[in-house]
């Protein structure tokens, strides 16, 4: 049986099967090269699948009924292909509810399509990026109910969105230019001396030594010049 | 050759700042020095090299501040940097007991390819 370690999850699709889902369908894990609109939908066509053939008879009827209906919706919602984007600054694979764009998650299409829209509003601006355990939402607990889910199956469904998964690029080159103002230390000595504009322009590379952090290098040429009508005309180029 | 560690947020339009120390070598150092006869007029401007006479190098602290708009793998940024040299720039044959340093600020404007 597959059994990944605790860091395992932290980039998985999601918190409580991992990748069980890619490694059951693909034969292997993901890996950064994957996907993740295939990681997403592979997860979610492979949780419907799942929970069809849970047994719900202890469920009534109507719950029963209702369950199949949103297990109808999130077969929809995958076929449809349109996830949302994680922008958290975390740095890590996280639920998103609703993104800054407006596009829904799973979870949240399902209440959208069975409640409303606003419920799925009220839940994306109090718990955007939050997995489902940790949603303390009377509401969501009712909803949960009433469609004949267990929180946990819930919380199985609700896929989590690429950041950064499983590192971060971590180089970038780039090219920058600009005006440079210039100018000299001990104005009393050289009173003459006029400060001066010149050029400024090369190339960098930037490593990212974290989520924020880089250290960068750069080779520039400037060339700048400091005159005197009556000590000296000079040109200096550095590199 | 500026090295700097600097931050930025990862959101599509950050505040970004770095500090770090720019070592640089002087490649290029010319004076035109006119030559004058008695009454006062310019005979000739004869330019020459000066890269003998005046240090070559130079270590300044560098400070950059500035935003950068994040899009994909793109990097677009735009910020000041802050120059302040370390090393007299003059030396014995060049106002030996003055101590002149460089100083400067820029604009600058980059794109970066995340690879």
């Amino acid at each position: 049986m597959f059994t990944p370690s605790p860091e395992f999850y932290s980039q998985t699709v999601n918190p409580i099967i991992g990748d069980e889902s890619f490694l059951e369908t693909y034969g292997k894990l993901p890996n950064d090269k994957t996907d993740n609109e295939v990681r997403v939908k592979t997860h979610l066509k492979y949780v419907e699948e799942m929970l069809r053939y849970k047994d719900i008879s202890h469920l009534s009827l109507e719950l029963q009924a209702k369950r199949m209906q949103l297990l109808d919706l999130l077969h929809e919602y995958h076929q449809r292909g349109k996830f949302p984007e994680n922008r958290s600054t975390t740095g890590i694979r996280k639920p998103c509810f609703i993104d800054d764009s407006g596009t829904i998650c799973a979870i949240g299409y399902l209440i959208e399509q069975s409640a409303d829209r606003d419920m799925a509003e009220a839940l994306n601006s109090e718990f955007q990026y939050e997995e489902i355990f940790n949603m303390n939402s009377p509401i969501l607990e009712k909803w949960i109910v009433e469609n004949g889910f267990s929180k946990e199956q819930i919380a199985i469904i609700q896929p989590t969105y690429e950041n950064w998964f499983p590192q971060p690029s971590r180089n970038s080159i780039g090219l920058r230019s600009g005006l440079m103002y210039s100018s000299i230390s001990n104005k009393n000595f050289l009173d003459d001396v006029e400060p001066v504009f010149g050029f400024v322009g090369g190339f960098s590379l930037d490593h990212s030594t974290g989520r924020r952090s880089y250290f960068s290098i750069d080779f520039l040429y400037s060339n700048m010049g400091f005159s005197s009508p009556i000590i000296f005309t000079d040109e200096l180029g550095a590199s | 050759m500026p090295i700097r560690y600097g931050i930025c947020g990862s959101n599509r339009l950050s505040p970004l700042t770095s500090i770090g120390i720019s070592p640089s070598f002087l490649v290029k150092a010319t004076n035109t020095y006119p030559a004058i006869d008695g009454p006062g007029n310019i005979l000739d401007e004869p330019t020459t090299s000066e890269l003998k006479n005046v240090p070559t190098f130079d270590l300044s602290l560098t400070v950059q501040v500035g935003v950068s708009c994040n899009l994909g793998k793109y990097k677009f940024q735009s910020y000041l940097e802050l120059q302040q040299g370390l090393i007299n720039q003059t030396d014995t044959d060049f106002f030996e007991n003055s101590q002149i340093h460089h100083q400067g600020i820029s604009l600058n404007f980059a794109i970066k390819h995340t690879i």
